[in-house]
């Protein structure tokens, strides 16, 4: 069992590409950390140097009291699952989960049977245990090398991207059976995904990367419902959050432009005071905006794209009437969590079934959208920062002294 | 065929159904192929024939029977108990397996070195192994016979197994290093976080996954040494000391009108190698595919 | 961040683990042994034989300096231009003939067919005899007498050649042995490289209306490119170091018809003992090879974007 401590941890590839950038963290013991972020974010490579397959440019990287920084992986008291799975091809499941066992531990053969049979039945694996690897199936797989993993009882657990090769419904399948052990064994758990669902189900803590730099830790709750930032608010969440761009009007507390939203007094000047600009991106998920079939009070026109049947629900995709691009207004340097498809932002609401007549699709016909301001959260476009008070992470003394109401 | 097709094609002005056209393609196909594997084998055929019995191409074919009556194997007993042929073959036998036995060891860890492993310099290195396969064997073989002079290490079969192992090494490690880069890395690294040194990993992980690779590679090694020629000719100067190779060239002028004797000698240098082919067949394709001839 | 005084990393032992877990450790040492043998076979005497280019040698006296003596030496004897011409002609026309003959035998192999795996194993069988055999075995073929050649000239009325001793025959008879000896290797490695092209494409090749040879040209063709490439370059290599066939079965005879380098090189060094003037050619054929191979490597760079 082991604490994990990210000291000021820098990865520098080569000469000059920078993996990983002054990366500070404490892991609790017992506790499942999920790393996520899209690929290049560093995430693996924070992973990889835990596990001390890649060295640590500057900073330390702590495992129980230890500086794990110069000792060789196999003295770091850790097991692996690699996405691939890196079962040996020419050793049985059985040889396979006994290979650490032997090189790390002085137990006697059958000893290390025991135990490979103890954690082959955790993982529902006993048939296949003297079956070659080529022989399973990838679900078959992926059990092996996770009972590879816990049968050596390792201080640290270390997944890189275990269930990305497996099909949607055996991920989902696999995704509770993970927690269920990790909650069983409660062994430190570093968790890397680029699958921010696979995040948010699974973990205590969520570490938001992108281009090396950590963006927010928090549980799933917090990262979801208190962005800092708006990557973190298009990364967390899918579908992902509705942007819009708006110009707050301090005089009449109204944002005005993309939508049109009043907002309380209170709340607008606080705004205001941390707004380094004029016009500002107005975040607020699917499930926040109501759909009417007539204009009523402060609703905003919109024309119907798409409707997408989910089963309970649908998710419909409009357009507004004159929209500006997020990208017209962020900063060249402020990423945004951009969608897989990248093409042009796409507005998306949560609707009952069948309550916006399917004739409405691309004819032209509008719809009138309220947005739910409470659950709005709004960003700074110079610098990416979530500054409503209303919505931004409690951690921050300015929000815990004027928080209005609780949004969970 | 149950199925009769319907549909026809013509051919030299002759109406026919697809699968006689389809047939006969295949008779056209297999005639050709086996009438030239027949062509090329055919000084293989001679070879044999000849070391049963000497007779002159145009005896043969106009007697044949006088062959099949004279044939005999008094070639072969004269090669096993009248010349040096047994010593030579040994000789042969021992410098060929210890020079690819020493190289395959040497090779494994510097192809896995090459194309495995990232550190400064990997690139010169691999740039020079691929620069000693321009090297005349010419240009070395004779200085070599100064400097092995000096050491004492003239007609030995240690001192060729030396020279074997340095000739055969770049091309091995170019082969390895091919299907080496090919294995996934996670497979090393989860053995090393599973608690093996980095040596550990290659002899446990590496190396039984490459045996197939490993395999052609040892295929090569044994047929340039055991059919080396200059190196032995050069370093090595007594009879009782040499290779097959040159041991057998100097039949030549010697035996030149035993045409018996010198092919059962060429046949007798040829089994090895042909048991090889036929038991490893596969390798060979396998292995070239997978890494010898990769850029 | 936690102020915690952790331990710091672990005992000298540790470190020193550390250290050979770094990957740069572990590339040079595992690189080790062949550098040193390729350093003792290879490096040092190449440069031993530079530098003894450069000397008149003599086994029992020191040797003499002569500058460039042994070159302009070479260079002067009209022999020497007339072996380097036939060493050129016998790479060239070895290399041609065996790449296409290769390359016709791997379209015959490249399909589905009963016996496939044993014409195979066949047409692999001349590159497994060993040159001595090789070379055994074609002079028998070539005689003048009792040969197969000549046999079947006879047979079809025309006059028998002298294949290995005439001038204009001697060349292209040992290349004939040699082209027979080493094509299989051609065939496999182009086999080895239509292995790995993928069957769909060719399908999909098909679905478009491409004709066999549209899926020859355009498919098979530039996938074997880069294979071919390479193979072309070793086999040129080992063509133009090659010495058995020629030492054995005419020794560069009659005159010099058929004298390649290699051979001529020995016959300096052994025959006439002058290893200065043998070193020094040498060096020119060092001089060529590298020259050929680096040129054709900056080509195929050029042209595949290879690595």
């Amino acid at each position: 069992m082991a604490r994990i401590l990210f000291d000021e941890v820098t990865k520098i590839y080569g000469d000059d590409t920078l993996a990983v950038d002054d990366f500070d963290l404490e892991i609790e013991d017992g506790e499942f950390l999920t790393l996520v972020g899209p690929s290049g974010s560093g995430k693996s490579t924070l992973l990889r140097m835990v596990a001390g397959l890649e060295d640590i440019t500057e900073g330390s990287i702590h495992i129980g009291d230890t500086v794990v920084n110069n000792l060789p992986p196999r003295s770091r008291d850790i097991a692996m699952v690699f996405q691939s799975y890196a079962l040996y091809p020419h050793l049985t499941v059985r040889e396979n989960m006994a290979f650490g066992l032997k090189r790390s531990t002085d137990l006697s053969d059958p000893e290390i049977n025991d135990r490979v049979e103890e954690a082959a039945a955790m993982m529902g694996i006993e048939p296949h245990l003297d079956q070659k690897p080529k022989h399973l199936s990838g679900g078959q797989r992926q059990r092996v090398a996770t009972g590879r993993a816990i049968v050596r009882d390792p201080g640290v657990f270390l997944f890189d991207e275990p269930l990305s090769n497996l099909d949607a419904k055996l991920r989902k399948h696999m995704r509770t059976e993970l927690q269920r052990i990790q909650n069983q064994l409660d062994t430190t758990t570093i968790y890397v995904t680029h699958d921010q669902e696979e995040a948010m189900t699974m973990s205590d803590r969520i570490a938001i990367l992108n281009y090396g730099e950590l963006q927010q830790v928090g549980s799933p709750r917090t990262v979801y419902n208190e962005p800092e930032n708006v990557f973190v608010a298009q990364f967390i969440g899918s579908p992902s959050m509705n942007m819009f761009v708006s110009t707050l009007d301090t005089d009449a507390n109204r944002f005005v432009g993309d939508i049109d939203v009043s907002i309380d007094p209170e709340r607008a000047s606080a705004i205001a005071q941390n707004a380094t600009s004029d016009e500002l991106l107005l975040g607020i998920r699917p499930e926040h905006v109501t759909v009417h079939l007539e204009a009523v009070e402060e609703s905003v026109p919109a024309s119907v794209d798409i409707i997408e049947p989910l089963g309970s629900n649908d998710l419909l995709y409009f357009d507004l009437e004159d929209g500006t691009g997020v990208e017209d207004v962020i900063a060249d340097d402020v990423s945004i969590g951009e969608d897989e498809e990248k093409d042009e932002e796409e507005y998306k609401v949560f609707i009952q079934p069948d309550s916006v007549p399917i004739e409405y699709e691309d004819s032209g016909e509008l719809v009138y959208l309220t947005f739910d301001t409470e659950h709005m959260h709004v960003f700074d476009p110079r610098t990416g920062e979530n500054i409503d008070v209303e919505t931004a992470t409690r951690t921050t003394v300015d929000a815990q002294t004027e928080t209005a109401g609780d949004d969970d | 065929m149950a199925t009769q097709s319907r549909d026809t094609t013509e051919l030299f002005g002759v109406e026919l159904s697809n699968s006689t056209v389809d047939r006969l393609k295949a008779v056209g196909f297999h005639t050709f192929l086996w009438g030239s594997i027949f062509v090329v084998l055919l000084p293989v055929l001679w070879m044999v024939a000849v070391s049963l019995n000497p007779l002159s191409f145009l005896n043969v074919i106009e007697d044949p029977m006088r062959w099949v009556n004279g044939v005999s194997l008094d070639a072969y007993e004269r090669a096993i108990y009248q010349t040096d042929f047994l010593i030579w073959f040994k000789n042969s036998a021992i410098v060929t397996l210890a020079a690819t036995a020493l190289t395959i060891v040497v090779c494994t860890f510097g192809a896995y070195s090459i194309g495995r492993l990232r550190f400064r310099g990997r690139k010169a290195v691999a740039t020079f192994l691929l620069m000693t396969q321009m090297f005349p064997l010419i240009l070395v073989a004779v200085p070599l016979f100064l400097i092995f002079r000096d050491l004492g290490l003239v007609n030995t079969l240690y001192g060729l197994t030396i020279a074997y192992i340095a000739f055969i090494l770049p091309f091995s490690i170019w082969m390895l290093r091919g299907f080496y880069e090919n294995l996934p890395e996670s497979l090393e690294e989860a053995a090393m976080v599973d608690g093996s040194t980095r040596v550990g990993a290659v002899i446990r992980v590496i190396v039984p996954l490459s045996a197939p690779a490993i395999a052609t590679t040892a295929i090569f090694a044994w047929i340039f040494a055991w059919n080396e020629f200059v190196m032995a000719l050069i370093l090595i100067s007594d009879s009782s000391k040499t290779t097959l190779p040159p041991g057998l060239s100097t039949w030549v002028g010697r035996y030149s009108l035993q045409w018996d004797l010198l092919m059962a000698g060429a046949i007798g240098a040829t089994l090895p190698l042909i048991i090889i082919l036929f038991f490893l067949q596969k390798y060979i394709i396998t292995g070239l595919a997978e890494g010898a001839v990769k850029t | 961040m936690s102020n915690a005084t952790p331990t710091e990393g672990g005992s000298i032992i540790e470190e020193y683990r550390y250290l050979l877990s770094k990957e740069s450790v572990w590339g040079w040492l595992f690189l080790l042994p062949t550098l040193v043998a390729l350093a003792v076979v290879s490096v040092f005497p190449i440069i031993r034989g530079i530098l003894l280019s450069f000397y008149e040698y003599n086994a029992l006296r020191p040797d003499v300096w002569l500058g460039l003596g042994n070159y302009a030496t070479i260079f002067g004897l009209p022999e020497f231009w007339n072996v380097l011409k036939n060493t050129f002609v016998w790479s060239f026309a070895s290399v041609v003939m065996m790449a296409a003959l290769g390359l016709g035998f791997a379209l015959l192999l490249d399909r589905e067919f009963k016996g496939r795996s044993i014409a195979t194993t066949l047409l692999l069988l001349p590159w497994t005899i060993p040159f001595i055999a090789v070379a055994l075995n074609w002079n028998l073929l070539f005689d003048f007498n009792l040969g197969m050649f000549n046999g079947i000239l006879n047979l079809l009325g025309f006059e028998r050649i002298d294949w290995l001793s005439r001038g204009r025959y001697a060349l292209f008879s040992v290349t004939l042995a040699y082209v027979w000896r080493n094509f299989p290797f051609f065939m496999i490695t182009f086999l080895a490289a239509m292995k790995g092209i993928p069957q769909d494409l060719y399908e999909a090749a098909r679905v478009d209306g491409s004709t066999r040879l549209d899926l020859f040209r355009h498919i098979t063709l530039p996938f074997l490119q880069p294979i071919g490439i390479v193979t072309t370059l070793l086999m040129s290599l080992w063509t133009l170091n090659h010495f058995t066939l020629i030492y054995v079965m005419t020794s560069g005879g009659p005159g010099n018809a058929s004298m390649v380098l290699p051979v001529y090189i020995y016959r300096q060094a052994f025959r006439q003992n002058d290893f200065g003037l043998a070193a020094a050619i040498a060096v020119v054929m060092l001089i060529i090879m590298m020259g050929y191979g680096l040129v054709y490597l900056r080509l195929y760079q050029e042209e595949v974007g290879g690595k």
